[in-house]
């Protein structure tokens, strides 16, 4: 795969998890908390204000090659545990603490999200790739466009929400192996490994696990 | 990154209003966001994946600022006057013809395209000026540029939480923000000394002129203070009054489920229509046909078996199920729950004759969201009356999902049971299984031209009466025949199934 195109999948793949993570979080707060018009608008908000932070940020950060797999990595866990962090928030928080608790997730998660088009626009400058700007914006919208389609799409098959995260996570870690270009080859097999004993077992579990998750929202 | 800025906020900003006013027009608020997003970030891929660097000049950053506020004006006057108006002429036919409000939404559709086509080409200009900005002012600080249109976004959103507040002002406000647009477009030209060299004097005296008009013109019209809304209501009041005469309008924003509005018929049939988020929910020259089936069906099958017994309505705040209830059953204690306290004024209020003063006899009125009553609630009750509006929302999809229907159980004793509304929106086969997978042993879809849903614990064949035929049974299941896969649940959103 020429590098070039690497950067692109990247691109691409982490704007559309991004914004079907921000979707998911939507939903949840709309289902839980009631789709109050300030809600909602406080989330997306949240988000847009620490991506924008995030961004900020990266315009700081030294070893971005470092930084930005582990970047994903910590995301490709939170995707996973979205609707448990969710459902068991909305068990244990009155309305209020859990709203104020939403508002924290999706801050944390933007924040991350933030770092990751600026240093991968980053690294290919560095690269001497011929960094054309208004391209990988261009590609970084084309993705939150088919995330947007795509979200709305979900809702008419049969597909549950903890599927679907599991798949982000799992799309999640796999570019953290793509983006990651400091590790050595042994290490990406061990993490591979790991990930694929965890991934695995959570699969063989899920149909458990949504129930379970099913009979906690109900308590 | 001034520029940067206002540039994200005149387009998110519109983005927010389209995805309010849109959905709420169109009753949806799961396609409509999508597609109002779908549209600006098409726009912008389109506009970055075509852009070239040498086919402009810094100049043409004044071209595509002047583009997207001429346009963003557009937008928001397309919307509040020729989109208005047609849709006052769908309303005006939809009251003579006696046609639902959802009915004609395909109309409704046919405009949102055009609109959404505006905000793609607004966010197709946008980021041409975007990436401008970028090329000549901030070529090695892209991390920046990037978090300050996320800050731009950012402040729209913020905003617009505050205009949403202040219902007035939104649409003066919206004015303004184009307006905002286009002085940008005088400062580009006088901060910047990006004089262009042929259309220099045209497009600056124009901007200035579109300026200076909207200015006074809004200005002008400020002492009314909420101007187009006034002009729209009057609009509307005047329309109606032909047929119709507006009662009472109220939006809550305590939630997104109940904007209300109760109309008085001015024909023979003098009668009141309620409106919930612009959809239809009753009539009160024909409400017995879709709450006397709740009581009286529900009479049939328990007989005697429930005389002095504790019911809950969940919804149903005009007060109409609970009297037919209270007609049909023998000293009942009722409990209700209804999520917006003004439904329950105008219950009390304005439907009092009607509803022969039933919430007054109601044992206890909860305000409260249905789904989180039912959560807290430890009481047991005998039968639960569902009376929703439609799904058409993410807030009440939780209403129709196998989950309320578990926490319907909770509440109910060993012979207890549930009647709710069957939504033409939704998939027999999903809702049977939904309720079975809660614990029902028995769901019955029966009533004429209205459907209801009955379901219970046993597990034993129902014994209809067949002499009675306005029950006109249609279909049953029983917990036998559950398939797991076809249900509806918070976990699993795929409620829109005959969409």
């Amino acid at each position: 795969m020429k590098a070039v195109h690497k950067y692109s999948i990247l691109i691409f793949a982490l704007s559309f998890l991004s914004m079907l993570i921000e979707y998911i979080i939507s939903y949840f707060v709309g289902v839980f908390a009631g789709a109050f018009v300030f809600h909602i608008i406080f989330i997306i908000s949240s988000f847009i204000l620490t991506m924008g932070a995030g961004s900020f940020c990266a315009h700081y950060v030294k070893k971005y090659e470092h930084f930005l797999p582990n970047i994903i990595l910590v995301l490709s866990i939170f995707s996973l545990l979205i609707p448990h962090i969710f459902v068991f928030a909305n068990y244990y928080f009155e309305i209020n603490n859990f709203l104020i608790f939403s508002y924290f997730i999706v801050s944390f998660i933007g924040f991350l999200s933030g770092f990751e088009f600026p240093l991968i626009f980053k690294i290919k400058q560095n690269k001497s790739f011929s960094a054309k700007f208004h391209v990988d914006l261009a590609i970084d919208y084309l993705a939150m466009m088919f995330a947007s389609l795509s979200f709305l799409l979900f809702q008419f098959i049969d597909f549950d929400i903890l599927k679907l995260c599991f798949i982000m996570s799992i799309v999640y870690f796999l570019m953290s192996l793509l983006a990651d270009e400091s590790t050595t080859i042994s290490s990406k097999i061990l993490k591979t490994l790991i990930a694929v004993i965890f991934y695995g077992f959570y699969a063989f579990n899920i149909n458990s696990i949504y129930f379970y998750l099913d009979e906690i929202i109900v308590k | 990154m001034i520029y940067a800025f206002i540039n994200s906020f005149i387009v998110f900003f519109f983005q927010s209003l389209l995805i309010k006013q849109l959905s709420y027009k169109l009753q949806n608020d799961q396609i409509v966001p999508a597609f109002v997003m779908s549209a600006i970030f098409f726009g912008f891929f389109v506009g970055a994946i075509t852009f070239k660097k040498f086919w402009f000049k810094k100049t043409s950053i004044l071209y595509f600022n002047f583009l997207v506020s001429i346009l963003g004006l557009m937008l928001v006057l397309y919307v509040q006057f020729i989109y208005i108006g047609i849709e006052k002429i769908i309303y005006m036919y939809k009251i003579s013809h006696g046609i639902r409000m959802d009915d004609l939404s395909y109309a409704i559709i046919a405009h949102g395209s055009v609109i959404i086509t505006l905000i793609f080409l607004i966010s197709f200009f946008s980021i041409r000026e975007f990436l401008l900005i970028q090329k000549f002012f901030m070529k090695n600080q892209n991390s920046i540029l990037v978090a300050m249109t996320y800050f731009g976004s950012l402040a729209a959103s913020l905003f617009y939480i505050f205009l949403v507040y202040k219902n007035e002002l939104e649409i003066l406000a919206s004015v303004c923000v184009a307006i905002l647009g286009i002085l940008m477009n005088i400062v580009y030209i006088v901060k910047l000394k990006m004089y262009p060299q042929i259309f220099r004097k045209f497009q600056f005296y124009l901007a200035l002129l579109v300026s200076i008009f909207v200015i006074v013109f809004s200005a002008k019209n400020a002492s009314l203070f909420k101007f187009f809304e006034n002009r729209l209501k009057f609009e509307y009041l005047h329309l109606i009054t032909v047929d119709k005469k507006i009662d009472f309008q109220y939006s809550s924003y305590i939630s997104d489920i109940q904007k209300i509005e109760l109309l008085t018929m001015n024909s023979k049939n003098a009668g009141k229509v309620l409106y919930l988020d612009g959809s239809f929910q009753l009539d009160t020259t024909a409400e017995k046909l879709y709450h006397q089936p709740f009581a009286s069906f529900a009479k049939t099958i328990v007989g005697k078996k429930f005389e002095h017994s504790e019911f809950l309505i969940l919804g149903g705040g005009d007060g109409f199920l609970a009297a037919h209830l209270f007609n049909e059953f023998e000293n009942p204690k009722i409990s209700l729950v209804d999520i917006d306290p003004k439904v329950i004024e105008i219950g009390k209020k304005v439907f009092n004759k009607l509803n022969e003063n039933s919430l007054e006899k109601v044992d206890k009125i909860f305000i409260d969201d249905a789904f989180l009553y039912l959560r807290k609630s430890s009481k047991k009750v005998d039968g639960i009356f569902l009376d929703f509006p439609d799904p058409h929302s993410i807030s009440i999809f939780k209403l129709y999902s196998s989950n309320i229907y578990k926490l319907a159980k909770k509440n109910l004793t060993e012979h207890g049971f549930i009647i709710l509304d069957f939504s033409s929106k939704l998939n027999e086969d999903y809702v049977f299984n939904s309720i079975l997978s809660a614990g029902f042993g028995r769901v019955i879809r029966f009533g004429k031209g209205h459907s209801f849903i009955y379901a219970d614990q046993e597990e034993v064949p129902f014994k209809f009466d067949h002499t009675i035929p306005e029950w006109d049974i249609q279909s049953y299941r029983f917990k036998s025949s559950l398939d797991l896969n076809k249900t509806h649940s918070i976990l699993k959103p795929s409620l829109r199934n005959k969409l």
